[in-house]
């Protein structure tokens, strides 16, 4: 078991390398879903992931409750940490979310490494569209922790999430 | 009193309560608090709604300019927008959010129709083109916008709504905060209520205690001044007593006749009797105010019942009573205690057993106990039917009670008192065949073969008498003519005479491992170990005997 979770993190560990190293050298996508940036780095390159290629990084699995659904919701998505780590964060300590319908909210960068938050795809095994907060949910492990059931964190449950800007 | 200390109770019990009811409020208080906190952290579903209009608004707009044939504006643009205003109006459906504004919807039935007009026109916006009839997208427009007007009213409603749920929130956040203050002052109240009796009370205690001590020291300065008393009338009668008996012992010298002397002896006894009462009072008092000390001098066993045996010689002969001493083989020679007080001790008791009980056979077995000396004195009796038998006359109340005893029961009460102070016991056995025991224990130090003593040899008594007195800061004993078990350990010898080198040569021939000390000035002082030179006093007498030797004598 133990032999197959260091295989699993070795394999997640060239991949992202593989994935930083095409992301950078790729032109925009069209059907891109994310942007990510550093604002206190104006130098460095944007990334900009599709949907298969935020599907292809390590998909984590948060079951939580939210007050915008019905009962315990099973999440499906990559952590946050994982999308954010093909930038350099340089700087920034906190991150400016924008969503499609232009709602926006900084939360702190420190978030992405205390709690597994994803950017969530799936909800209940179905893909999130733009019609159900889709395609990207900004999805924290409420039911795991405490603190998280607190209007501070439910206001960062940011749906249709389209950039995210270093700061 | 009685009812102040009711009344201070009463009202701690009062403050107590109200404390602990105001405890209970305070809780159901902070519980409302919560409830409150909850409550005002519940997600604001009126930005919901304001946002499905904000997004309504955009959706119009964008359609509107599409529909206007701008050429920046395309069919995919109005699509997106027409998807996020779905997911607004989905949102109203799900979730606790959704629940809420569902609430308010009730009847108007906003989202239902929303919804419907989403799904009426889905097929329309997705396949928007500006090929469309222009009246096609102005239906739309007008539509959406009617929609808008309701969802408005619907955002109105949710806004009144939660502005009063939160103010209801605010108002019981305000209470329950006024509820806390009003127990807080309330507890502050109750809890300076509180100490304030506690200090009542204990100022009450103390005032209590104070006069306790007060009256304690009284009774104490009377019990003292009634001992002092007793002791000095004691004293008083004693003195004019022994005159008569002097004066009795004179007339019986006279020539009298048998009636006479019958008469005298009478008189004799009677005045014996009143001195030994007087005696008897004199050690009460003594006990009372624990005044005694006993003695440690070293005697002789068979001594102390020689004496208590001459003590009972007259009784005996008067009054036909057997009495005999018996020590055991196992007892030994020497013990070191209070002769006078042991006698004392057996000579009550005995006393109490032959006069107030009535035995007319009378044991003292002496025998050595664990620490000491056991002295059973079995009588015969009757058991409870015997006149005199009182144990509890012998016992009284408890171990030394000297407040409450019959008039018989002094010389008991004196004699446990006495052996209290030694430090030993007495118990009294239940009657068996006829025959009681009252056993006495007392620790006494007991001196197993030769006893050390020293031999005083001078003409002068007076010498003899100081010698001895002096000696028994010294030592054990004072060597006796006759007396077995006697290690002399140094002879002292009054000096000068003729004979003084016949004297010196035939007490070292008595005595050869004694040394030989010479009180006085020798005329040969060779002759002698050390000398010890007039005035004697006990320090050069002490200095005299240990003089050339190991220093084995202090001076205490």
């Amino acid at each position: 078991m133990t032999t197959l979770s260091t295989l699993s993190r070795i394999c997640s560990c060239i991949l992202l390398t593989i994935l930083v190293l095409a992301r950078t050298a790729m032109p925009a996508a069209a059907d891109e879903l994310l942007i990510i940036s550093n604002a206190t780095d104006p130098a460095q390159a944007e990334v900009r992931f599709s949907e298969a290629e935020l599907l292809a990084l390590p998909q984590v699995t948060i079951r939580t409750r939210t007050e915008f659904t019905d009962g315990v919701v099973e999440f499906i998505g990559p952590l946050a940490r994982d999308a954010v780590a093909f930038i350099e964060t340089g700087a920034a300590t906190s991150v400016h979310l924008v969503a499609a319908n232009d709602y926006a909210i900084d939360i702190p960068l420190s978030d992405l490494t205390n709690y597994d938050v994803i950017l969530a795809l799936q909800a209940n095994g179905e893909r999130l569209t733009i019609r159900d907060k889709g395609p990207i949910w900004l999805m924290y492990p409420v039911d795991d922790h405490a603190e998280l059931q607190d209007p501070t964190y439910t206001i960062r449950l940011i749906w249709q999430l389209t950039t995210m800007e270093l700061r | 009193m009685k009812i102040s200390i009711g009344i201070t109770r009463g009202l701690m019990a009062v403050a107590l309560l109200g404390l602990m009811v105001l405890a209970v409020l305070g809780f159901r208080a902070q519980e409302k608090d919560m409830q409150s906190l909850r409550e005002q952290s519940q997600e604001i579903i009126y930005w919901s709604t304001s946002q499905g209009e904000a997004e309504l608004g955009r959706f119009l707009a964008v359609l509107g300019r599409f529909a206007l044939g701008e050429p920046d504006v395309t069919a995919k643009q109005v699509n997106r927008r027409f998807d996020i205003f779905w997911s607004r109006i989905e949102l109203f459906r799900q979730g606790d959010v959704g629940r809420r504004i569902r609430i308010y919807d009730g009847e108007l039935g906003v989202i239902a129709d929303l919804r419907a007009l989403l799904v009426k026109h889905e097929k329309t916006i997705v396949d928007l083109s500006h090929d469309d009839p222009a009246e096609l997208h102005r239906e739309i427009l007008a539509e959406f916008t009617a929609a808008g007007k309701r969802l408005r009213a619907l955002s109105m409603l949710v806004l009144g709504g939660e502005e009063r749920r939160l103010a209801g929130a605010r108002d019981a956040v305000r209470s329950s905060a006024r509820l806390t203050w009003i127990f807080s002052v309330a507890a502050l109240v109750l809890s300076l209520l509180l100490i304030g009796i506690m200090l009542i009370e204990t100022r009450r205690y103390r005032r209590m205690a104070a006069e306790s001590a007060e009256l304690a020291a009284r009774a104490e300065a009377a019990s003292r001044a009634k001992s002092r008393f007793l002791t000095m009338m004691s004293h008083e009668l004693r003195t004019p007593m022994n005159g008569v008996l002097g004066l009795l012992a004179l007339v019986r010298q006279t020539a009298l006749n048998k009636r006479q002397i019958r008469l005298i002896d009478q008189a004799d006894r009677s005045g014996r009797q009143m001195s030994a009462l007087l005696g008897d009072i004199l050690d009460f008092s003594d006990l009372q105010s624990e005044s005694l000390v006993m003695a440690r001098d070293m005697f002789e066993l068979r001594g102390l019942a020689r004496a208590v045996e001459e003590m009972f010689g007259p009784i005996i002969q008067r009054e036909g009573v057997k009495f005999t001493i018996e020590i055991d083989a196992d007892a030994p020679r020497w013990v070191v205690g209070d002769l006078t007080r042991l006698r004392q001790v057996l000579g009550h008791f005995v006393t109490f057993l032959v006069d107030v009980v009535g035995s007319k056979d009378v044991r003292l077995a002496i025998a050595r106990a664990p620490s000491g000396l056991a002295f059973d004195i079995d009588v015969a009796v009757q058991g409870s039917d015997q006149p005199g038998w009182q144990p509890e006359a012998i016992f009284g109340r408890g171990s030394a009670h000297y407040g409450d005893f019959a008039s018989d029961s002094l010389g008991p009460m004196i004699a446990r008192g006495l052996v209290s102070l030694m430090g030993g016991s007495v118990t009294l056995l239940r009657p068996v065949a006829g025959r009681a025991t009252l056993s006495i224990c007392v620790p006494l130090e007991l001196i197993d073969g030769a006893a050390d003593c020293v031999r005083i040899e001078a003409e002068s008594v007076t010498v003899q008498a100081v010698l001895a007195a002096l000696l028994r800061k010294l030592v054990r004993g004072v060597w006796e003519p006759g007396a077995a078990n006697q290690k002399v350990t140094a002879v002292l010898m009054e000096a000068g005479g003729e004979e003084e080198t016949v004297r010196a040569a035939r007490l070292r021939s008595d005595h050869p491992a004694a040394r030989l000390i010479a009180v006085g000035a020798p005329r040969s002082a060779g002759l002698f170990d050390a000398v010890c030179p007039q005035p004697v006093t006990a320090e050069a007498l002490a200095a005299a005997m240990s003089a050339g030797a190991e220093p084995q004598f202090e001076v205490s």
